[in-house]
């Protein structure tokens, strides 16, 4: 395109005699800027001073993030690194580590923490051994560092230049497959499966850059063709290698991840960084409208540091006599719950309160008083949560207009989460899902999926005060009015109106106008665990899909 | 309003205050020493140079301000150079090796990007010997060196 310009300057260049002005440092690193990686590297060969420019880190990475845009998990699950030093390794380890705190933050729900003990920590460094062992390397899907599509790896590397090389040779490896697929197509499952050795984050790029005949791809109708079979077997491999780990008890995940792996299944765009992020931003723009820390819950907005916001806050100015001794009880109080002993009766607040007794004598008078302070402390706390938690059902019904799909139950779409995200419609148990994740991000925990007989329902209990995790299922059982009441018992039917939380008091009728079957002991029940979740959606999938004759479509 | 702009061979150029601002370092000048008339040197510009940089600056009066684009996506590759910037920089190596200098100091990013660009151009598909040719580099690595970086960077001579 510049043929007269470049013309004109070659042909000066082979007469001039004079020497050229020399360009500083700064200038020839712009110019680098706008060279492919070809065209640097030949740069590189000419001369020792731009050989050195030619290497700089930034100038590769960002070729690398042009070129590709899924990138695998960082090290140690990735072989970029065995050939760096120590010192990459620490630098790694401690973004990785950040990042998997974030991420907790986010995810950590109470399905998790009821199910998900075989989850594994954040990875660490393979410092004994060179290669880490099996377990290191099982991926942990609750850091999106682990999806294998995001848009920017997620870490830093000293040398963006080796591993431009690295995925620039793979990305050749897939093509010469490809290739040798669309000339002899009877070792195609060999050569897919020679593909997906290369691993699905290096693959995914060059498959999709030969669909859509980007980065000088020559676009081809054969090659295409073949490239779109591989991609999808690649992602359905990829799902199912997740469900796997997850049988296994090696790998968990939440349940609106499980959900869009399903999705994934059939639909090689969806990406589970995508789902999180159309999560995020409804989170956020609630968040907005209600923070966490609003209406003066601060205190128990965290479950682990209740116990100890609730010793300052409940019994500051109610206890006169003297601040030390009052700190201890209440700890103690809640203690016991942490340790299983029945943390609503009264003689657990006894038990407590005579195991210091010989510092502080209480009188029962006294003890009296305490509970009815404390009961008091509680229903104000319990209030608030509630109060909050029917913002998030106005938001997510009336603002955000989900709804049932009353007029195509059957639509197969219902049932996938990401198009439940984006139609807003759905049916009871992606509805549910939904909102359940919702709420985690919001910070209203206590939101439990509960399946029923041909019905799916949420069930809302505040947290109860100083409880150490999410454990939002506390049994009625043991409570004799005495000590701290229990948290008052929530219903939620986002499929039928009227989209509100229901009280034990009217759900009775509910159920009678619905004409569905009375569960038999819903305080009591244990919330549905996610496998069983999941195989009620998959159920839902397949009976949609043979109800609307639609398997086209999925 | 005007400016008086003074290359290093001690010629005088009248500018629109306008265009003269396109040149961040002018600009800020400028506004360090407030109203004035006297005329301002700039001795690392020939007047050859700082000729077809005022033409630039004339030609590109009206641009929008440039926003600062270091957080900008990086996909600007060379391909998308205006026309009329094209025929600019029409110019001989020594010429545009000068421009981009100036560009440089006069901190004009914009110029310093087209040239840049057209630097950028040149080397394009070229073999290292070809790209020495062009701008008159001296080899000067050591035969080991030579084959050592040749093994280092094998992996882009194919497509």
């Amino acid at each position: 395109m510049t043929e007269p310009a470049t013309a004109a300057i070659t042909a000066a260049s082979l007469t001039a005699t004079t020497t050229l002005p020399v360009l500083p440092d700064d200038c020839i690193y712009e110019v680098f800027q706008h060279l492919s990686a070809k065209d640097l590297a030949n740069a590189s060969k000419t001369c020792r001073a731009w050989n050195k420019l030619s290497e700089k880190n930034s100038l590769w990475q960002q070729l690398c993030l042009e070129r590709w845009r899924t990138w695998p998990p960082p090290p140690p699950f990735s072989s970029y690194y065995d050939d760096h030093d120590q010192h990459q390794h620490h630098g790694i380890h401690r973004s990785l580590n950040g990042m998997s705190l974030h991420n907790n933050n986010n995810n950590n729900n109470s399905q998790d923490d009821y199910y998900s003990n075989t989850r594994i920590g954040s990875p660490t460094t393979s410092s004994s051994s060179k290669y880490p062992s099996p377990l290191e390397i099982l991926p942990d899907m609750h850091q999106p560092s682990q999806w294998y599509s995001t848009s920017r790896p997620p870490y830093e590397l000293d040398s963006w230049k080796e591993v431009f090389r690295e995925r620039y040779e793979k990305d050749h490896i897939v093509r010469m497959l490809l290739d040798e697929m669309v000339e002899d197509s009877r070792n195609r499952m060999r050569h897919m499966d020679g593909i997906a050795g290369i691993g699905m984050a290096h693959a995914r790029d060059v498959l999709e850059n030969i669909i859509h005949g980007r980065n000088g791809e020559a676009k081809d109708l054969s090659r295409t063709y073949y490239a779109q079979k591989t991609l999808k077997r690649l992602q359905r491999g990829w799902v199912l290698d997740q469900w796997r780990g997850y049988r296994s008890g090696h790998q968990s995940f939440p349940v609106w991840q499980g959900c869009g792996l399903m999705a994934m299944f059939s639909d090689q765009t969806m990406e589970l960084t995508d789902l999180d992020r159309q999560f995020q931003e409804l989170a956020d723009e609630f968040l907005a409208v209600s923070p966490i820390h609003g209406r003066g819950s601060a205190s128990v907005a965290l479950g682990s540091t209740g116990s100890l916001a609730y010793g300052e806050d409940g019994l500051d100015g109610s206890d006169s006599r003297s601040a030390t001794t009052t700190v201890p009880t209440v700890y103690v109080g809640s203690n016991n719950y942490q340790t299983g002993i029945d943390r609503y009766s009264p003689g657990s607040l006894l038990d407590s309160s005579s195991s210091s007794s010989g510092r502080w004598p209480m009188s029962s008078d006294r003890m009296h008083e305490r509970v009815d302070e404390t009961n008091e402390h509680y229903q104000r706390h319990y209030d608030a949560q509630v109060d909050r938690m029917k913002d998030l059902v106005r938001f997510f019904t009336r603002e955000k207009g989900f709804k049932g799909n009353t007029e195509n139950y059957y639509d197969p779409f219902n049932s996938f989460i990401d198009k439940v995200l984006t139609r807003k419609v759905g049916i009871p148990i992606s509805l549910c899902i939904v909102f359940a994740e919702l709420a985690e991000r919001v910070g209203i925990h206590g939101v439990e999926l509960m399946g029923f007989p041909q019905h799916f329902m949420l069930r809302y209990r505040p947290l109860v005060l100083g409880a150490g995790g999410h454990h939002g299922s506390p049994l009625l059982g043991g409570h004799d009015g005495a000590g701290p009441p229990a948290p008052p018992t929530y219903f939620l039917d986002l499929f039928h109106p009227p989209h509100r939380l229901l009280s034990m008091d009217e759900y009775e009728d509910y159920f009678a106008s619905l004409n569905i079957p009375r569960p038999m002991n819903i305080y009591r029940d244990l919330p549905t665990p996610p496998l069983e979740i999941f195989l009620r959606c998959l159920r839902n999938i397949i009976l949609a899909v043979e109800q609307t004759g639609g398997a086209g479509r999925i | 309003m005007t400016v008086i702009l003074v290359s290093s061979d001690n010629q005088d150029f009248k500018v629109d205050k306008e265009v003269a601002e396109r040149s961040i370092l002018i600009k800020n000048m400028l506004e360090d020493v407030g109203e004035s008339d006297s005329p301002i040197p700039l001795p690392n510009v020939t007047s050859a140079v700082l000729t077809k940089v005022i033409e630039y600056c004339e030609h590109h009066r009206n641009d929008p301000v440039q926003v600062p684009e270091e957080t900008d996506d990086p996909r600007k590759r060379s391909n998308d150079i205006e026309e009329w910037d094209m025929k600019f920089m029409q110019v001989d190596q020594e010429m545009l090796f000068e421009i981009i200098l100036a560009a440089n100091y006069l901190d004009i990013k914009p110029l310093l990007d087209v040239g840049c660009k057209t630097v950028a151009n040149i080397i394009k598909g070229k073999t290292p010997e070809e790209i020495r040719k062009a701008f008159n580099i001296v080899n000067d690595f050591t035969p080991e060196e030579e084959a050592q970086i040749k093994k280092e960077n094998e992996w882009a001579e194919d497509r």
